[in-house]
C-alpha cells in the first residue's frame, strides 16, 4: 500500500470522524431542545394547576381565563413538537398517552369552570383533584422522558468526546504525514531533478575533457520538464560547439601544415623546444645537419653531445633568464662546419583574461626557438674578404711607403738640385698623394680591425681635459694656418677621470676636430667638456664651418659617407670617407656613445661623444 | 725598399751594412769587426724568422747592449709587444713615420744608449 494510499484512507477517516461528530453534535443539541420543551411542559402543566385553582376562587377573573387558555395552546404547540420529533415508538406512545391526559384535563377543566359559573361546587374539589393529579402523571411521565433524553444526552456527550479525540489524532497523523510525506515528496522530486542534472554535469566533464562526441541520451531530453529543455539546449550547444572545434581545428591544422613547410624549407635548423628542453619540433636542416631520420627521437642532450660539449640547455637558459628577445650563440665548430647559433624564447602574449587570472599581466613563457645556422661558407668568405683585405693593405703600404720616403728624400736632401720648378711641384704631388693614399689605406686597415674585433681598446684611468688640452695644443698650428680659431673651453669642475683608451680617445678628438678644421673657413671651433650625469662625460667639439644638410646627417656615421655637397665638389686630397665610421666604433668599444649634435648648413655643426667617468 | 732606408741613414751620415736575409745578417755580424752602434731589423726578413734573429741577437753577449730597432710595415699590432718583450728597443712601422723620423728616433736611441753607457 502507497503512502498516498494510506494519507487518502487517513483524509477519509478524519472527514468520516468530523461528519460523524458534526451529527452527533447537532442530535445533542436536538437532545438538550427536547429537553428544554419537557420542561417547559412540566412548567407550564403546573401554571394551568395554578391558573385552575385561581380561577376557581375568582370565576369571573377574564384574564385568568384567557391565560390557562394560552398556556394551554402553548403546551399543545409544545407537545406537536416533540411529537414531531419523536423517534422512538416508546417515546411516540408517551406522547400519547400525555396527549390524552391533556386531552382529558381540558375537558375536566371545561366542567369544573362550567360547574363552578352555575354555582354547583359539589364536584369541584373532585374535578381539582383529578386535575390535579392528571397534571402530576403528566408532570411524572415527562420527568420519564427527561431522565431518558437526559441519559441518551449524556450518551452523545460521550460519543462526541470520542470523536472529538478520534479526529485530533487523526488530524495530528495527518499533519504529520502530510509534513513529513512533503519532505519525502521534496527529496524525491530534488531527486528526480538532481538525478539528471549529476548526468548533464558528469557529460559537461568529459566534453570539457576533450570527448566531444557525446549527446545528452535520448531518456533526459524526452522529460517534459526543465530537464528536458535542458538537455536539448545542451545537445544544440554540444553540436555548436563540435562544429565550432572542426572548424578551428581544421584552421589549425592548415595553419601547422604552412608553418612546418615554413619551418622545413628553412635551409637553418629549427628546434622548438619547451621549458623542460624537450624537442617539440625539429625542421629537415637539423635531420640533414646531424644525418637523423625523422623519426630518431633526440634529445636537446643528445644534439649537445654532438655540437662536441656544446651546451644549448644551458645557453638557452642563459638567454631566457637575460630577458633579451633573442641571443646569439657564436660560432660553434661542428664536423668542420662553423654554426652560428640563435635562442630565441617563446611568449604567449595571449588572453588578457588568462594573463590576468594567472596572477600575472607579463606574458606566459612555454619554451625557446633553436636555430643553428651553417655560416661556414659565409664565414670562410667573410675570412678571405677580411684576408684579401688586410693582405692588401698590408702590400699597399710596402710601395706606398717607398714612393712617399724616396718623395721626401728629394725634397730633402736633394732639395738644391731640383732646378725646375715644374718638377718640384711634380715632386711635391707626388709626396702629398702618397700621404693622403696612405692615409686611406690606414682607415681601411683600421675598419677592417674594428669590425673583427681585433683591436686592442685599453681601459685606462686619465684626466680627459689634459687630453683635450693636448689634441687642441697640437692642432692649433693648424687653425692658425687657416686664421680660425680652436679654443678649449675649461670645465668649471674639477678634473674628471674618464676609463677609456687614451690613445684611442685622442684618435677621435683629432678625426672631429680635424673635421671642423676641414671644413670651416671662417669663424672658429670651440670644444666644451661637460658632465652629462654622474656616469658619463660629454665633450661636444662646435664649428662655424659648412654645416651639414638634413639629407646628409643620417648618413654621417655610415662606412664611405662623407657630408658636404658631394665628393666631386670637395678636395678630394680630403678624407676617406671612413673617419666617424671608425669614431663611432671606437667611441662605442669604450662604453660611450656619438652622435651629431646638431648642424645647420651654412652656420656650423657641433658634434658630440660620451665618456664612462672612473668610479 | 731596404735600400731606401740604407741611403736615408747613409744621407745622415751612417755607415750601414745591408743584409738581404735573416742569414746573411747573421754571417755579416759575425764578419764585422766592430760592434755595430744599432742594428735595424724588419719582421718579415727571408730564411729566418724576425723574432728568431732578435733572440739569437740578444742570446750573443756582443749584442747584448745593442741598440736593436725593429723596423716594419707589418699590420698587425700585437707583433709590436711581441718583438719588445724579446728585447727589441723600438718598434716602428714604416707607414707611419716619414723616412726622417725612422732615422731621427734612431740616431736618438743610439744617443741615449750610449748616454746610458756613459753612466754605467
Amino acid at each position: 500500500m502507497s503512502f498516498g494510499t494510506v494519507i487518502f484512507f487517513l483524509t477519509l477517516l478524519g472527514v468520516f470522524s468530523f461528519a460523524t461528530q458534526l451529527h452527533f453534535k447537532d442530535q445533542y443539541k436536538a437532545t438538550l431542545n427536547i429537553i428544554t420543551s419537557e420542561h417547559e411542559i412540566i412548567d407550564d402543566v403546573n401554571q394551568l394547576s395554578d391558573t385552575y385553582t385561581k380561577l376557581l376562587q375568582n370565576i369571573n377573573d377574564k384574564s385568568l381565563l384567557d391565560e390557562y387558555g394560552k398556556t394551554v395552546s402553548k403546551v399543545e404547540g409544545t407537545f406537536a413538537a416533540l411529537n414531531s420529533h419523536a423517534e422512538s415508538g416508546t417515546d411516540a406512545n408517551i406522547y400519547g398517552r400525555i396527549k390524552n391526559e391533556f386531552g382529558l384535563q381540558g375537558q375536566l377543566f371545561e366542567l369544573g369552570i362550567s360547574n363552578t359559573q352555575k354555582g354547583d361546587f359539589s364536584q369541584s374539589s373532585d374535578i381539582l383533584d383529578q386535575i390535579n393529579r392528571g397534571n402530576a402523571g403528566i408532570q411524572e411521565d415527562v420527568a420519564n422522558l427527561i431522565i431518558a433524553e437526559l441519559q441518551s444526552a449524556e450518551d452523545q456527550q460521550q460519543q462526541i468526546a470520542l470523536l472529538e479525540k478520534i479526529t485530533e489524532i487523526i488530524d495530528a497523523v495527518l499533519f504529520l504525514a502530510v509534513f513529513g510525506g512533503s519532505i519525502i515528496v521534496a527529496i524525491r522530486f530534488s531527486s528526480r531533478l538532481s538525478k539528471p542534472l549529476v548526468r548533464l554535469t558528469g557529460l559537461a566533464e568529459a566534453i570539457s575533457g576533450g570527448d566531444s562526441h557525446k549527446t545528452v541520451d535520448l531518456d533526459l531530453v524526452a522529460m517534459k520538464n526543465e530537464v528536458g529543455s535542458l538537455s536539448q539546449s545542451f545537445n544544440r550547444m554540444i553540436v555548436n560547439v563540435e562544429d565550432k572545434i572542426n572548424t578551428r581545428t581544421k584552421e589549425l591544422a592548415e595553419e601547422r601544415s604552412r608553418l612546418l613547410s615554413s619551418i622545413n624549407s628553412l635551409s637553418f635548423g629549427f628546434l622548438i623546444v619547451n621549458l623542460q628542453h624537450e624537442i617539440i619540433l625539429k625542421n629537415r636542416a637539423i635531420l640533414e645537419l646531424f644525418g637523423l631520420k625523422g623519426s630518431d627521437k633526440v634529445s636537446v642532450a643528445d644534439i649537445s653531445k654532438m655540437l662536441g660539449g656544446f651546451d644549448i640547455a644551458v645557453e638557452a637558459a642563459r638567454c631566457l633568464e637575460s630577458g633579451k628577445s633573442v641571443c646569439e650563440i657564436k660560432e660553434i665548430v661542428f664536423q668542420k662546419k662553423i654554426l652560428r647559433g640563435l635562442v630565441a624564447p617563446i611568449n604567449v602574449e595571449g588572453d588578457k583574461d588568462i594573463a590576468s587570472a594567472s596572477g600575472s599581466g607579463s606574458p606566459q613563457r612555454i619554451g625557446y626557438v633553436f636555430l643553428l645556422e651553417d655560416v661556414t661558407e659565409a664565414k670562410a668568405m667573410e675570412r678571405s674578404r677580411d684576408e684579401f683585405f688586410a693582405v692588401a693593405s698590408h702590400e699597399l703600404r710596402t710601395p706606398l711607403t717607398a714612393i712617399r720616403g724616396n718623395a721626401e728624400m728629394i725634397l730633402d736632401s736633394f732639395a738644391a738640385e731640383i732646378k725646375n720648378q715644374d718638377m718640384r711641384e711634380m715632386l711635391t704631388d707626388i709626396d702629398a698623394s702618397s700621404i693622403r693614399l696612405i692615409d686611406i689605406v690606414n682607415d681601411f686597415l683600421e675598419v677592417s680591425r674594428l669590425e673583427q674585433g681585433r683591436v686592442e681598446i685599453k681601459a685606462e684611468k686619465f684626466n680627459l681635459r689634459e687630453v683635450i688640452d693636448r689634441v687642441v695644443k697640437n692642432l692649433k698650428s693648424t687653425t692658425d694656418k687657416k686664421d680660425i680659431s680652436l679654443e678649449f673651453m675649461h670645465p668649471d669642475f674639477p678634473p674628471l677621470y674618464v676609463l677609456a683608451d687614451r690613445n684611442r680617445v685622442e684618435q677621435v678628438l683629432i678625426n672631429l676636430i680635424g673635421n671642423s678644421i676641414k671644413f670651416t673657413q671662417k669663424g672658429g671651433i670651440s670644444v666644451n667638456l661637460t658632465k652629462q650625469d654622474e656616469h658619463f662625460l660629454r665633450v661636444e667639439v662646435t664649428d662655424t664651418g659648412l654645416g651639414i644638410s638634413e639629407q646628409n646627417q643620417s648618413l654621417l656615421f655610415r662606412k664611405f659617407q662623407q657630408a658636404g655637397e658631394s665628393m666631386i665638389s670637395r678636395d678630394v686630397t680630403q678624407g676617406t670617407g671612413l673617419g666617424l665610421y671608425i669614431c663611432q666604433k671606437i667611441i662605442s668599444y669604450m662604453g660611450g656613445s656619438i652622435g651629431l649634435e646638431k648642424s645647420e648648413l651654412g652656420k656650423g655643426s657641433t658634434f658630440a661623444f660620451t665618456l664612462p667617468v672612473a668610479s | 725598399m731596404s735600400r731606401m732606408y740604407e741611403r736615408a741613414f747613409h744621407l745622415a751620415g751612417h755607415e750601414v751594412v745591408l743584409a738581404r736575409d735573416g742569414a746573411e745578417a747573421v754571417k755579416m755580424l759575425n764578419e764585422v769587426p766592430a760592434t755595430p752602434k744599432a742594428i735595424i731589423l724588419d719582421i718579415m726578413v727571408p730564411k729566418i724568422n724576425g723574432l728568431e734573429l732578435l733572440h739569437g741577437l740578444r742570446d750573443d753577449p756582443r749584442f747584448k747592449e745593442t741598440p736593436i730597432a725593429v723596423l716594419t710595415n707589418s699590420f698587425y699590432k700585437d707583433d709590436a709587444d711581441r718583438f719588445l718583450a724579446a728585447g727589441a728597443d723600438i718598434y716602428l712601422v714604416k707607414i707611419e713615420h716619414q723616412i726622417k723620423e725612422v732615422v731621427e728616433k734612431i740616431e736618438m736611441l743610439i744617443k741615449t744608449r750610449h748616454a746610458d753607457a756613459v753612466k754605467v
